[in-house]
């Protein structure tokens, strides 16, 4: 298995709060790895720390490939619905170039992604489901070995999050994915490992999440498992368990 | 108004405000259209209502008032900035500087011992009066902002769109973010000269209103609030020449009343379309 992001003993705090906690978590081609977590435990915090956007206390993220791509798709609240920009220019904005050397791989994204008719409508124009398709092919105009999406299906319907997964996989045939979501219902859906995140890091290489696992969330929640029956399991925690995990998945309940 | 057109020839008073116009106007325009898009007017606000204060210390202690009102853009711009990151939020922090600035200004302005200097010419600026050094500084101005302009625009715009984005592409967010400061205090400083502290929020945001009304990407945008801008100055100036009013506050209500009747207009026209 070929690395790709490789982070080390990662302590990350912002004054004197610790995000995280000596965390570990490894990149390889191919993955498409959930990382889910409470608010706050530290999810955009690692992808973050992933992207080198953060200074780390302690800890190194070291990218085993030289000039390793990564692509980012961002909470829609970052950008500036109103701001005067047409659909291309959002998509010419992934990289650092100068557009007539973007405009080709623009133009290939703008037919992948069923958006071509968008090409020169004012991003203030969109619905919530267009305007995040045209966010993924931002992402995707530097040509990617990672694509990290952080909550992708927060603001949009059901049949575009249907749509947007579909793609999802498609690309994950190209390259590794780290998507990040408190939705863990679709997630465990659709991604092959999950990585929970709450100061510290509990990665687990299934989409199967057990009740140690969820341990956590330190809360209660739905614990989601795809057995040979998918089903669903109300848990209801009050304290968090002390949780090593070993890699085996024994779901209680 | 014919007698306008000769008096230009004769009169370096006249041919120094039209210039002042010009260079105003590309100032105002790129610094306006950047602060509309970014929705920094109330900064722009705060920023240009505490350089008051440093007018008002520089008058105290003899010091050129241009000089004084720019340290007092500059400290303003980056307290601002730095107190917002921190504890407090950024429209109250805005709000105490603009105050507090007027403020100390008013009163190291009356403070200041023997002749009272012309407060109206600060506050609501004269074009007619502006004189070469400050043509100068003002176009130096300008070629900076065009040049920076041409040469990092990609930066400036991806920047401004998003932010969070551009920092995970290893853009420097936050140096550019210092330099829009630098920028928006020289240009509120060096344009208080034509139109005055009271009246600068209008040449900085009116135009881009109304260029807003007909083109909606941002290149454009820049472009067209230059080309309004200029054309409000220079009939204010004409106007004011004309009747003996102040040009200032011409520009501004002619700019004013623009912008309602063109935003008028284009949603009657809308309305008028979709029936």
């Amino acid at each position: 298995m070929t690395k790709l992001i490789n982070i080390k003993n990662l302590t990350v705090a912002y004054d004197n709060l610790v995000a995280l906690s000596n965390v570990n978590f490894t990149v390889n081609k191919g993955d498409f790895i959930g990382v889910i977590g409470p608010n706050g435990g530290g999810k955009t915090t690692l992808i973050r720390s992933a992207m080198k956007l953060i200074k780390p206390q302690s800890g190194t993220v070291e990218y085993v490939v030289d000039g390793l791509r990564i692509g980012y798709l961002p909470q829609q609240t970052t950008i500036d619905k109103q701001f005067p920009a047409t659909v291309l220019d959002v998509i010419c904005s992934g990289v650092v170039a100068p557009r007539k050397n973007v405009r080709p791989t623009a133009d290939r994204l703008l037919e992948e992604l069923s958006i071509v008719h968008l090409r020169d409508r004012l991003i203030s124009e969109l619905s919530g489901g267009e305007f995040q398709r045209v966010l993924l092919a931002r992402a995707l105009v530097c040509d990617p070995q990672v694509l990290i999406l952080d909550e992708p299906t927060t603001y949009v319907d059901s049949t575009f999050e249907h749509d947007f997964y579909h793609i999802i996989h498609k690309l994950n045939d190209k390259m590794a994915i780290v998507m990040v979501s408190h939705d863990l219902g679709t997630i465990t859906h659709h991604v092959k490992t999950i990585a929970c995140v709450n100061g510290s890091l509990h990665y687990h290489p299934s989409n199967i999440i057990t009740s140690e696992q969820l341990s956590a969330y330190e809360c209660p929640l739905q614990l989601v498992t795809h057995g040979q029956v998918p089903h669903t399991v109300l848990l209801n925690h009050t304290n968090a368990i002390e949780h090593i995990h070993n890699g085996n998945c024994n779901h209680k309940h | 108004m014919i007698d306008f057109f000769n008096d230009i020839f004769n009169y370096t008073f006249l041919q120094n405000a039209l210039l002042a116009a010009l260079l105003s106007a590309i100032s105002c325009g790129i610094m306006g259209s950047y602060m509309v898009v970014k929705r920094m007017v109330f900064l722009g606000g705060g920023i240009t209502h505490s350089s008051f204060g440093g007018v008002g210390i520089a008058y105290y202690f003899g010091v050129s008032p241009t000089l004084g009102a720019l340290v007092g853009a500059l400290m303003s711009a980056f307290a601002i900035e730095s107190i917002s990151r921190k504890s407090l939020r950024e429209d109250t922090a805005i709000g105490i500087l603009w105050s507090v600035g007027m403020a100390v200004g008013v009163l190291f302005v009356m403070l200041t011992p023997g002749y009272a200097p012309n407060l109206m010419s600060f506050l609501f600026g004269n074009i007619l009066m502006v004189s070469g050094l400050d043509l100068v500084l003002l176009a130096v101005l300008d070629f900076l902002l065009v040049a920076v302009l041409l040469l990092f625009y990609r930066y400036i715009v991806y920047i401004a769109m998003d932010s969070e984005f551009s920092r995970s592409m290893g853009m420097p967010v936050r140096l550019v973010g210092y330099c829009v400061m630098v920028f928006l205090s020289l240009a509120i400083v060096l344009n208080i000269k034509t139109v005055g502290i009271m009246l600068l929020m209008s040449l900085l945001t009116i135009p881009t209103a109304i260029a807003g009304c007909f083109v909606r990407r941002f290149a454009p945008l820049i472009a067209i609030s230059v080309v309004v801008a200029l054309v409000g100055l220079v009939l204010g100036i004409m106007l004011s020449y004309h009747y003996n009013l102040p040009a200032g506050a011409i520009s501004v209500v002619l700019l004013g009343v623009s912008y309602f009747v063109i935003r008028g207009a284009t949603m009657l026209l809308k309305l008028r379309n979709k029936a």
